[in-house]
């Protein structure tokens, strides 16, 4: 059967109610904007398929609520993700200091080793903005992760922002699996103490 | 004129009273807003003409220009802002483009018109011809998001105010006619109605290309002309234009429009913007019970008219004396004479009535004056092969193109019509340019048909999604286009040249050819000629007169084109192109004009072919490399078992046959492998043959996953092609397996075809081809496969909780199935076996969510019993369990061990026809097989169990409402019937007992092509066609440990023949379908609740919501509809216009899957109909070098079989998808209305409700990532194989460890040796 994709990643999008998770989701994957805000109900996921290096790269994207009420069920899903995505809203000032709660959830749920990034989205509300370019790429260094600015609506950076994780976790499997070219992973091939790569480069806002 | 005029309503204006208008501006507003028909069109637009003082003869833009000019009120100025933006766009050339191209456009529909639009503005030289004097169709179209944008762009806000509305998605026919009549009159498109066009006619005699035309007398038939344009529909009288023809299951629809007097209560009435079945069985089923109509599909629309359509099925329309007769010849049983009008009328409005609310039926009125009430086959979808022709003649071209309907036939239930028919029309204007550019023709050809190409692949999202951008420059519309892809050198066949065909690659600049001399200005304006008595033609598309007859070459899948996220192997199909003929490896080319790689697409059927046809028979014989090497080793497998069994002192292995007639060998094989599973070897002796054979046919099937293809008792003289085949699987079996058993089982196991060599390439065909042809366990033979995937994923039960706990059985159980995957895998024989490697699976899962594994219930399986007990003579695997007859291997099924005809295999309560993926079976006397039944008459008569948890959780019936019990039977806790039976299926099945001794004398030959067929069929019963081991096979989710219940295929009552594309697969169907929840259909009860409610009124509480419907037939009937548009008349709201579009999309994807599904099934039965020819070859040529070549020819089909398999598989994953989505869908909106009411009741306490659909959705949602999980799994599988494999060729060659080894049984450092599955370890780089 030809195969459709080389490798699958799990992604996870996590962030404040109302950051923009689920817009910037679906501008990834159907490149569409709605501006009619509906929240997301507990959990969900799309599929989008890109290349990266040459290789066919399935995105199982999770899309999480940020409503409190369904913490609980969210949080179940951070185990399973290979990158996560940290959005907060540059208009909004509280969903950018709850990054770094977001960052304690992570820490606490997730793989040790998971890719992150962290997202200011609706960065083209310019006249709203209240969270500056530096603090985003401050608090990002901080947690050395990458850090970009997107807007759903324009679509700036989305497309951008999660080729560039992608990337990022098909790095690292590439650098625990060298030679490894099948889309399966050599288990006899030394294990690295992760090395975490994640560090915050530039964003590209 | 007005009296024979088909009724229009409302204020539409059918009178003359705009003669007498005088003012410019007070006819411009009649035209533009009250005009409705052709006469008071063109009437007051000559009046308007007349008034302003244009000329009468001005034609083509510049009359736009006079207008504008002349014109100059505010109304008017907006419309000429909003049309300038047209006709200014750089394509047009301001107008100058194709200035002196004369162009005949033959039919006036919307797609004619639409065309002629653009040949204005292109500049040509442009007339239209119509035969019909006036618009005659009220039939609705459903528009794509493109077309509504396009037609807005064409000023139709002005003329038909629905525009304005921002939730319109279909049109009448009428209206949409309307509004491009109006704008081609302003661009000065002449028009000619009540024109018939003849015959094309030869330059010569001073004259150039030109046409006959009634009257014979017209001025038309004085105008030359360089491009024909055909929109005349389906009765395209253009000639030149073979069509290809898909012709799948008989497929009948019947229309029909009632008045709409434009009533509150009419327009109360939701629309149906389709009900399929695959989403909606309950509805059908009541539907039919009720009435007696069957019926596949329907959709309602309201617009001039009540507009319905639906699918109907033969038998039904039979029953209801709709037709009178039936007949084979789909042209006989539609014919006029065996029609009863007086009861088609009634069917239809029982069906509209049953199905909607609408007070008051009354037809509305056809051009003939009759009830508007139709009957109509769709069966064969055709589409041309070719969208344009050129043909030169004394120097002069002549274009030919073909547009709209005449192209590409549209299929209803995807309206794919008038979109595809707006594209076509763009793309051929796009060539008009170039032609009047003075491009070479043979380049616009080759354009143009990659084009087509492009177009047949079209759906609504892979357009564009830039709708302003639109122009005819198709780079515009088609993202990826393409469109060099047909080469100029691949149509030299379209251009009828008398010189020598130039074929230098095309110039950026070529010198433009002379003009032809300019259309001569026809003298006449359009007035209508009311005195033209043309009969006017049927509407009703009975008759395919295609211009060549039926039987032309291939066949291609109009619809088929890769979903948007791919689940698997589905690469995107290429195209329609007929000549191209690559025949990719493993491709056999028993379809001689097959293109390239999957998906495959349906062979032809030739209705009344004898199949003994030397011509199928031999094309079949061209076999490929690779099936070559198949044939080539029987002494390899023969070497094989001795080398493997070299240690066995006492076997004698000298021939494929004889040798294995005691059993011996096989028992001493399983043994080398995994004594542990054949305890009692040491005890076995040569002269227990049958009991040994039992023993290793079993063995192997259970451990193994080789299916049984010959029985015990026939190993006394076992037919030799039989005993090979299953020799060779059992081979390429063992093959891949690791030595030691704990590397656990069954591999791919998959053994395609038969008596297949290991030829590296050979291995891998098969093992891409038809993954397990023949390793389908008849353990899945039993209902639904979830219960393999369930079992898999929790191979022991585990005890059930309570819905309440449900959530945070959710956390629990996430933390399990962390913990599970780093369990070793158990590796215990039987169950174990497949339980490993199901487990393997679940582990291999790194599945993100929290995996809910249900318990199994504790429901009786029902013993696979053998045919024994059933005392007769019906014993043997070939004697039909229901009608004792005969089965063929063919046509035979087999279901937990009972054999029998395909169409045989119904329920015993409703006669519905099943199918292994819908199926259950009571028990009988001592475990023998009872009766079978279909899964809602099942649950339906043995409600036993009621600690059958599975479905006492959560029926989607109880719907929601947690405590009112069910009240009707099928609402009530459901015994898991079939699902929970599986499992057992497979240590129960494979037993064989003493009683199969006692089996029968009589020896049937069962024909290989027998067995592979049911092979086949079991296989393709549980979808997944590459996972090897029984439960692995299938992806399904733990659909049924989880409280949502989903049906299993969307195929229920099927009657044979009858079925409409829209249906689905019968019997082929994949076991995996998920109709989101058929038999309640509760979520689309709840749905219509709330469309009601957003009428205005809140929807009622949920909990007696369900009650209440349930009980209504008639709110059933509508409640049970899932997709109501939402009303027309609701204010623009974004957000449900977006999700209703995208419910829309999934609704039409999924019907495009049933077709192609549908069409599978056609395709098998061709398959079965070869096969059984080239098996009797085969036979015949037995020992003869002949042998040989059927073989080849035989692995041929086998292999072309599987591909099939394999993209059933795809389909149902697809669809299920889509019924999850659909679903989830559903709980979202539902759950967020609980939400708003929540927040104003500003309650504190969690409404329980909400708390039960949010399970239920992460439930579904959860399912959703299984299938993506499951086609990951079987992805590393592939790899695993495939790597195992080359180590093994590695090995055998004495490379010693190649560094590249990724064996699957390497333990994984990460996690502790032998912790990991394999599977994990191809993801073993990632820590979880």
């Amino acid at each position: 059967m030809a195969k459709t994709y080389d490798f699958l990643f799990k992604l996870l999008l996590i962030g404040d109610s109302g950051v923009g998770k689920t817009c910037i989701l679906v501008r990834f994957s159907e490149d569409a904007f709605n501006s009619t805000f509906i929240s997301t109900i507990g959990i969900d996921f799309k599929i989008r398929t890109v290349d990266i290096e040459g290789k066919k790269i399935k995105l199982q994207i999770w899309d999480t609520a940020g409503q409190e009420r369904f913490r609980t069920i969210t949080t179940a899903y951070y185990r399973g993700a290979m990158g996560i995505m940290l959005v907060y809203d540059v208009t909004n000032e509280k969903s950018f200091d709850n990054i770094r709660n977001w960052i304690r959830n992570i820490e606490e749920n997730a793989a040790a080793d998971v890719e992150k990034m962290i997202l200011g989205n609706k960065c083209d509300l310019e006249e709203s903005r209240v969270v500056s370019r530096e603090r985003g790429q401050l608090l990002a260094e901080e947690h050395q992760v990458k850090f970009m600015e997107t807007s759903a609506k324009s679509g700036q950076n989305v497309e951008t922002a999660f080729l560039n994780l992608a990337k990022d976790i098909k790095n690292k499997m590439d650098r625990r699996n060298p030679g490894d070219d099948m889309g399966t992973s050599q288990s006899n091939v030394h294990v690295t103490a992760g090395d975490s790569s994640g560090s915050g480069g530039g964003c590209a806002c | 004129m007005a009296t024979s005029a088909p009724v229009t309503a409302g204020d539409r204006d059918s009178s003359e009273g705009y003669r007498s208008l005088v003012d410019p501006a007070e006819i411009f507003t009649y035209f533009t807003e009250k005009a409705w028909d052709v006469p008071q069109i063109i009437g007051s637009f000559s009046l308007l003409k007349d008034k302003l003082g244009i000329d009468k003869e001005a034609y083509g833009v510049s009359l736009y220009h006079s207008l504008k000019s002349k014109l100059t009120h505010w109304k008017a100025k907006t419309l000429w802002e909003l049309l300038d933006k047209k006709v200014q766009l750089n394509e047009y050339k301001n107008q100058k483009a194709c200035q002196g191209t004369s162009v005949c456009v033959v039919g006036c529909g919307p797609v004619g018109m639409r065309f002629a639009i653009e040949a204005a503005l292109l500049g040509c030289d442009i007339v239209v011809v119509e035969k019909r004097p006036y618009f005659s169709r009220n039939n609705v179209l459903h528009l794509w998001p493109f077309t509504i944008d396009d037609l807005k762009r064409l000023g139709a806000k002005k003329f038909y105010g629905q525009f304005c509305a921002g939730s319109l998605d279909h049109i009448s026919i009428r209206s949409l006619q309307s509004i491009l009549l109006k704008t081609s009159l302003m661009f000065g498109v002449r028009i000619y109605f009540g024109i018939e066009f003849v015959k094309i006619k030869e330059p010569g005699g001073g004259r150039a290309w030109h046409a006959d035309f009634l009257p014979s007398n017209h001025p038309l038939n004085d105008i030359d002309f360089s491009v024909l344009v055909g929109a005349e529909g389906k009765n395209s009288r253009i000639p030149g234009f073979d069509r290809k023809e898909l012709r799948a299951k008989l497929a009948l629809a019947i229309t029909a429009n009632f008045i709409n007097h434009r009533t509150q209560d009419e327009a109360a009435v939701q629309e149906i913007s389709g009900v399929a079945f695959i989403f909606n069985q309950k509805f059908f089923k009541d539907l039919r019970e009720d009435t007696g109509i069957d019926l596949e599909n329907i959709v309602y629309y309201r617009d001039d008219t009540h507009y319905f359509i639906m699918t109907a099925k033969k038998d039904s329309l039979l029953d209801k004396g709709v037709l009178i007769k039936d007949y084979p010849d789909v042209q006989q049983l539609l014919a006029p004479s065996n029609r009863n009008m007086k009861k088609m009328c009634e069917y239809a409005i029982e069906a509209a009535d049953w199905s909607t609310e609408l007070p008051q039926l009354d037809f509305a009125m056809n051009h003939k004056g009759q009830p508007d009430v139709d009957l109509f086959d769709f069966t064969s979808i055709y589409q041309a092969e070719y969208a344009a022709r050129a043909v030169s003649r004394d120097d002069t071209d002549l274009l030919i193109c073909l547009v709209g309907d005449s192209l590409v036939q549209p299929f209803w239930p995807q309206g794919t019509g008038c979109a595809r028919g707006f594209l076509s029309a763009m793309d051929a204007a796009w060539m008009v340019r170039g032609f009047g550019e003075g491009r070479k023709v043979l380049e616009l050809l080759a354009e143009r048909e990659s084009l087509f190409q492009r177009l047949t692949q079209t759906k609504p999202d892979n357009l564009s999604k830039k709708f302003a951008a639109y122009t005819i420059d198709p780079r515009t519309r088609y993202p990826n286009l393409n469109i060099g892809i047909v080469k100029p050198a691949n149509v030299k066949q379209l251009y009828d040249f008398d010189g020598e065909l130039d074929l230098t690659p095309p110039s950026p600049q070529a010198t433009p050819p002379q003009p032809p001399p300019p259309l001569a200005t026809p003298p006449l304006a359009t007035p209508v000629n009311n005195n033209v008595s043309l009969a006017p033609p049927e509407i009703t598309p009975t008759k395919l007169t295609p211009s060549k007859p039926k039987t032309t070459p291939s066949i291609t899948t109009p619809n088929v084109t890769t979903p948007p996220n791919d689940i698997g192997s589905k690469a995107t199909p290429t195209s329609t192109t007929p000549a191209i003929e690559t025949t990719p490896k493993g491709t056999p080319t028993i379809t001689p004009k097959r293109v390239a790689p999957p998906p495959p697409k349906p062979l032809r059927k030739t209705p009344s072919r004898p199949i003994n046809q030397a011509g199928q028979v031999t094309r079949a014989l061209y076999g490929t490399p690779e099936s070559d090497k198949v044939l080539a080793d029987k002494q390899v497998i023969m070497k094989w078992f001795k080398e493997e069994l070299k240690d066995y002192p006492n076997l004698r292995i000298n021939d494929l046959a004889r040798s294995f007639r005691d059993g011996m060998v096989l028992c001493s094989l399983i043994h080398h492998y995994n004594p542990t599973i054949i305890p009692q070897f040491s005890s076995l002796s040569s002269g227990n043959q049958m009991t040994n054979n039992k023993l290793a046919f079993s063995l192997l099937e259970k451990h193994f996953n080789i299916p049984q293809l010959i029985k015990p008792s026939e190993m006394n003289d076992p037919d030799r092609l039989t005993l090979f085949t299953y020799l060779s699987s059992v081979y390429e079996t063992f093959l891949n397996l690791e030595p030691l058993p704990l590397a656990s089982v069954t591999s791919s196991g998959a053994t395609p075809s038969s008596g297949s060599k290991k030829g590296k390439l050979m291995r891998k065909l098969s093992r891409k081809n038809s993954k397990s042809l023949l390793s389908v366990s008849p353990a899945d033979s039993w209902g639904t496969d979830t219960n393999s995937l369930r079992r898999s994923l929790s191979p022991n039960k585990k005890e059930q909780k309570s819905r309440r706990e449900k959530k945070e059985k959710v956390q629990e159980t996430i933390k399990e199935k962390e913990e599970k995957e780093t369990t070793p895998p158990p590796a215990k024989g039987g169950a174990a076996a497949t339980g490993t490697e199901t487990n393997a699976k679940s582990k291999g899962q790194s599945g993100q969510g929290p995996n809910t594994p249900k318990s199994a219930p504790n429901v009786q399986k029902t013993g696979p019993r053998p045919i024994s007990t059933f005392g007769s003579p019906a014993v043997a695997s070939d004697i039909c369990f229901f009608c004792e007859k005969k089965v063929y291997l063919m046509e035979k099924m087999s279901a937990n061990n009972v054999f029998f005809h395909r169409n045989c295999f119904r329920c015993s309560h409703c006669n519905s026809q099943l199918n292994l993926g819908n199926f259950a079976m009571s028990k009988g006397e001592n475990g023998a097989p009872g009766k079978f039944f279909c899964k809602p008459h099942y649950r339906q008569l043995f409600m036993a169990n009621p600690e059958a948890i599975n479905y006492a959780r959560s029926q989607p019936e109880k719907d929601k409402s947690l405590s009112p019990p069910p009240t009707s039977p099928s609402q009530s806790n459901l015994p898991p019937i079939s699902e929970d039976e599986v499992a057992p299926a497979a240590p129960n099945s494979v037993v064989p007992k003493d009683d199969e001794e006692v089996i029968e004398a009589r020896e049937r030959k069962r024909t290989l092509t027998q067995k592979f067929s049911d092979m086949f069929r079991r296989r393709s019963s549980r979808s997944s066609s590459k996972s090897p081991s029984p439960e692995k096979t299938v992806p399904k989710p733990k659909k049924d440990e989880n409280p949502i219940l989903y049906e299993a295929p969307p195929t229920p009552p099927e009657e044979s023949p009858v079925t409409t594309p829209t249906t689905t697969k019968p019997t082929i169907t994949p076991s995996v379908e998920v109709t989101p929840d058929t038999t309640s259909s509760s979520p689309f009860r709840k749905r219509s609740t709330k469309i009601r409610g957003r009428s205005g009124t809140t929807p009622p509480p949920r909990s007696d919501g369900a009650q209440h419907l349930l009980n209504s037939k008639k709110r059933r009937g509508q409640a049970s509809l899932v997709r109501p548009i939402i009303a027309v008349q609701d204010e623009e709201d974004d957000i449900a216009v977006s999700e209703r579009q995208k419910q829309q999309e999934r609704f039409r994807e999924a019907q495009e899957i049933q077709r192609e599904m549908s069409q599978i099934e056609l395709q098998y039965e061709e398959f079965e109909e070869i096969a059984r020819e080239i098996e009797q070859n085969l036979r015949d040529a037995e020992g003869t070098e002949q042998e040989d070549n059927f073989m080849r020819a035989w692995l041929n089909l086998v292999s072309e079989r599987n591909a099939l398999v394999r993209r059933t598989a795809d389909l149902s994953l697809q669809m299920k998808l889509f019924g999850l989505e659909d679903r989830q869908y559903e709980l979202q909106k539902e759950m967020r209305e609980l939400q708003e009411k929540e927040t104003e009741e500003n309650g504190d306490e969690p409404d329980p409700n909400f708390e039960r659909l949010l399970e239920e959705l992460v439930e579904v949602v959860q399912e959703r990532d299984q299938i993506i999980q499951q086609v990951e799994s079987d992805r590393v599988r592939e790899l695993d194989e495939q790597a195992a494999e080359e180590e093994m060729m590695n090995h055998r060659f004495g490379e010693g460890d190649s560094p590249s080894r990724r064996s699957a049984t390497m333990p994984v450092e990460g996690g502790g040796g032998g912790k990991k599955e394999r599977k994990d370890k191809r993801t073993s780089w990632w820590p979880w």
